[in-house]
């Protein structure tokens, strides 16, 4: 018997997707130990069988397509670049079943991959004019528009799609904002968060100009999780972690003592609360639950809880916090989720069903 | 254990009996070409990048192997046209016309595999340099269905266009190239299928939406007869609007592209009158002659020139007294081709399997711009086809490829001793004709003989120490039994001459 193969997740080791990716996996309780940040390995406490190791978030594809590493978190573009498709379902194709996506969005390092051009182009608003002005190219300039940009096969794919063929795509190594005011290129396809930087370097964004829109990933190695039940139950397990912590993010509990003379008056309190937080936030799923202890004739003590969807934000909480004031309460606690449950972890099943379906 | 290494998905091993029943339907189709004057040549698979691009007369042409290397732009070819051409140019400008060519190989398209559309297939074709045009175009025609009918396929059906009548349409109608070539490109998908027509009508209302140019304008202007006051009142506008231009030059242009821009906006009328003339054109597919006399009327209607049609006609006529009926030919003058360079006519056969599944054996054309589009000094009539020999194969009858060859005797050597004496009967066998194997099992006569009863193979040639004092062998045959001791230079015919009794 061969020793069962070294079970490794892939990290973003460098750039912007490093540290919200330990921030992330940290939230899930699958806090990643490294000694110190110039070590490529680490560990994760709570799955000792795992190997973490840091690599550029680029290279991260490659490791899990070519099985060195079973798992690996990198930027959806990145792996749409690498697969060559900004399709988001399963690819057809088949010729790159190496590499399972296992969760697409992890809900941090979001950008846009954009077509941008400079912001004087008054005639250029969308995609369609793009298709005139190659045209007008050919016509006096006898040369087709050039688009400078990282991701050639997604920009190919984005453009012919708008029958924009009449066109060469460069790769610069350099700053792609640069490339129209130095005139190497016409227009740029490049990764935005805010558009910020494309403004301040006179470049708009085309109305319907978006190629790709983009998050963190969990990607996996479709031949080592069919073939290796360690890594399969890895699997499950982080994306059940996963899972539940995406669904417990922006959502907070929240408990209300509160005390009405009598019964009568807690049955009208609990009816307006309901209308009144309705239709203060949705989402709101609560219960009452009440303690008949002690003096029921005289006092009535219960508790309202429940899961809030409405963010971290403190004027959101202000408000609930003063209509059930207003209902008597007389302790409100509210405390951010961790982790969410549902009844059944729908991504695990999902995954062994594509397992299965792609064998 | 190491990973199995899987074939590419699209792309298939040839086994012995499919491989050599292609070889056999490759070396007829050759033949009959060569007995028509055209001569064979073999262009490399991998080709500069942009021969093919200039031929498609775009950059960004989807389904191409390419790939860059040492900075490189490099393309495994996905036809061989451009081949061709670029193989003129380098080789034959000097000579007279007509040249004619015939090639065939491994073409690559990366598509979604499917039922008889592979990623790597074999096209056999030819192209044909000079000439005039009807001569030629019939030529080609005929020679396409002879072919055909010498590997016995017989009920196809031959789809004739002519791009002449709708770029004649388009030309009149005053459109820029750039819309000329998205037209053409939207008369494939039109003739193709509903959808294609759905999407061909999205794609031109998103290009050229209804928007503030009135439809009805009767008045349009091209880009010369704008006025001076026009640009003059579009750059004191700009200028109020603190837009950053880095140059006069810069604002000239954006100013002149907007004006472009406002002029193609007005064009929306002329593309959807286009795009209606497509689709009349489609709906009047049919056999002739019943069809020429309805799209004479088509053309009348539109005042066209009826030029492509009368060629059509003498096509029909000429090959109708040649090669075909005119119920297996359907004229589509919206039939377009995949690819851009088509000039004049256009044509595909169709059949169908045994199942009713049909496919497309051939396709060609006219491309009398071509050899200037990929390099040359000037047009060249030029005209050709290609067939996809792997769809041709289901649809030939059984019976008509050569029955596979076995294998007529096992050398058997007594020992290893005796394997240089094997080697050399094995050497006289073939010499003479006879498909011979060696045993190379060191195994003994007993077991070799075994083998040959189980291979089929009628005869065994037993070697040893003896035989090759001699200079013979035994002969054993394995149907009887019957033993012989023969003299090595009459085995084989003994072989010959009782096989051919039998």
């Amino acid at each position: 018997m061969n020793p069962s193969p070294v079970i490794r997740l892939a990290l973003p080791g460098k750039g912007t997707l490093e540290a919200s990716t330990l921030a992330f996996l940290s939230e899930c309780g699958l806090k990643v130990n490294r000694n110190n940040p110039r070590q490529y390995l680490a560990s994760v406490s709570s799955m000792p069988d795992l190997e973490v190791v840091f690599q550029r978030a680029a290279d991260i594809p490659l490791l899990v397509q070519d099985g060195d590493a079973t798992f690996g978190i990198t930027g959806y573009d990145i792996l749409a670049e690498f697969r060559g498709t900004a399709d988001t379902e399963d690819n057809e194709e088949g010729d790159n079943e190496d590499i399972l996506i296992l969760d697409q969005d992890l809900g941090y390092g979001n950008c846009r991959l954009v077509v941008a051009v400079p912001e004087n182009w008054i005639d250029i608003s969308t995609c369609a004019d793009l298709w005139h002005l190659t045209g007008y190219y050919l016509d006096h300039k006898k040369r087709g528009l050039r688009v400078a940009t990282k991701y050639p096969a997604l920009t190919g794919q984005f453009l012919r799609k708008h029958g924009i063929t009449h066109c060469k795509i460069i790769s610069p190594h350099g700053a792609l904002e640069a490339a129209p005011l130095t005139e190497t290129a016409d227009l740029i396809v490049d990764l935005t968060e805010t558009g910020t930087t494309l403004r301040e370097n006179h470049l708009k964004l085309l109305e319907d100009g978006i190629v790709l829109r983009s998050q963190a990933c969990l990607i996996g190695n479709t031949r080592l999780l069919r073939e290796n039940q360690p890594a399969l139950n890895m699997a499950s397990i982080m994306l059940e972690l996963i899972e539940a912590r995406k669904q417990a993010r922006n959502r907070s509990i929240l408990t209300a003592h509160l005390e009405t003379d009598t019964l009568e008056e807690m049955q009208r309190n609990c009816s307006f609360l309901t209308q009144r937080l309705n239709h203060l936030v949705s989402g709101l799923e609560y219960q009452v639950s009440h303690t008949e202890k002690e003096d029921i004739i005289k006092l009535c003590r219960y508790t309202i809880s429940g899961v809030t969807n409405v963010g971290n934000s403190a004027s959101d909480f202000l408000e609930i916090v003063s209509v059930l004031r207003s209902s008597g309460a007389k302790q409100i606690n509210i405390t951010p989720l961790t982790y969410r449950f549902e009844k059944e972890p729908s991504s695990v099943r999902a995954l062994i069903k594509r397992l299965k379906r792609k064998q | 254990m190491k990973k199995h290494i899987e074939r590419l998905r699209g792309m298939h091993d040839r086994l012995p009996e499919s491989y050599k029943q292609q070889r056999w339907v490759t070396d007829r189709l050759s033949a009959i070409l060569e007995r028509a004057g055209y001569n064979p040549v073999d262009p490399p698979i991998l080709e500069r990048s942009e021969l093919f691009q200039s031929s498609f007369g775009q950059e960004l042409w989807q389904n191409l192997y390419a790939f860059r290397l040492h900075q490189r732009e490099l393309c495994m070819r996905p036809e061989f046209t451009a081949s061709i051409c670029r193989l003129y140019l380098d080789h034959y400008q000097k000579q007279s016309l007509p040249l004619r060519f015939q090639y065939a190989g491994p073409v690559f398209r990366y598509e979604t595999p499917g039922r008889g559309r592979y990623r790597q297939h074999t096209q056999l074709g030819v192209e044909m340099f000079g000439g005039h045009i009807i001569s030629s175009d019939a030529e080609i025609l005929q020679l396409a269905c002879e072919a055909l009918n010498a590997l016995q396929i017989t009920s196809f059906r031959l789809e004739l266009g002519h791009i002449g009548v709708v770029s004649g349409f388009i030309n009149r109608l005053q459109l820029d190239d750039h819309a000329a070539r998205l037209l053409l490109s939207l008369m494939e998908q039109i003739s193709r299928s509903d959808e294609g027509e759905q999407f061909a009508q999205q794609r031109l209302e998103t290009l050229y939406p209804e928007n503030w140019a009135d439809a009805n304008s009767k008045s349009y202007r091209t880009l010369n007869e704008t006025s001076s006051d026009d640009i003059h009142l579009l750059a004191s506008l700009l200028s109020s609007m603190s837009v950053a231009y880095g140059s006069d030059d810069t604002r000239h242009e954006v100013i002149e592209r907007f004006l472009w821009k406002m002029e193609r906006n007005e064009q929306r009328r002329r593309i959807l009158h286009a795009l209606e003339f497509l689709r009349a054109l489609h709906a009047i597919s049919g056999s002739p002659p019943e069809v020429f006399e309805a799209l004479r009327d088509l053309l009348q209607r539109y005042d066209l020139n009826s030029k492509p049609l009368i060629e059509l006609e003498q096509l029909v006529d000429v090959i109708e007294q040649s090669a075909i009926s005119n119920q297996q030919i359907v004229l589509n003058l919206a039939l377009g081709r995949g690819v851009s360079y088509y000039t004049g006519l256009v044509f595909e056969i169709h059949a169908s399997d045994d199942s009713g599944f049909e496919t497309q054996l051939c396709g060609g054309g006219r491309y009398d711009n071509l050899l200037r589009a990929v390099g040359g000094a000037r047009d060249i009539n030029a005209c050709g086809f290609a067939f996809g020999i792997e769809r041709l194969l289901p649809l030939i009858p059984k019976d008509s490829f050569p029955s596979p060859e076995k294998t007529q005797a096992l050398i058997i050597p007594v020992n290893i001793l005796s394997m240089p004496y094997a080697l050399k009967v094995a050497q006289m066998a073939r010499e003479s004709g006879l498909r011979v194997e060696v045993d190379v099992l060191e195994h003994g006569v007993g077991a070799g003989l075994t083998l040959a009863t189980k291979k089929e193979i009628s005869w065994a040639l037993i070697v040893g120490e003896d035989e090759r004092k001699m200079n013979s062998v035994t002969l054993h045959d394995l149907v009887s039994g019957k033993e012989l001791f023969l003299d090595i230079r009459s085995f084989a015919q003994y072989i010959l001459d009782t096989e051919l009794s039998i």
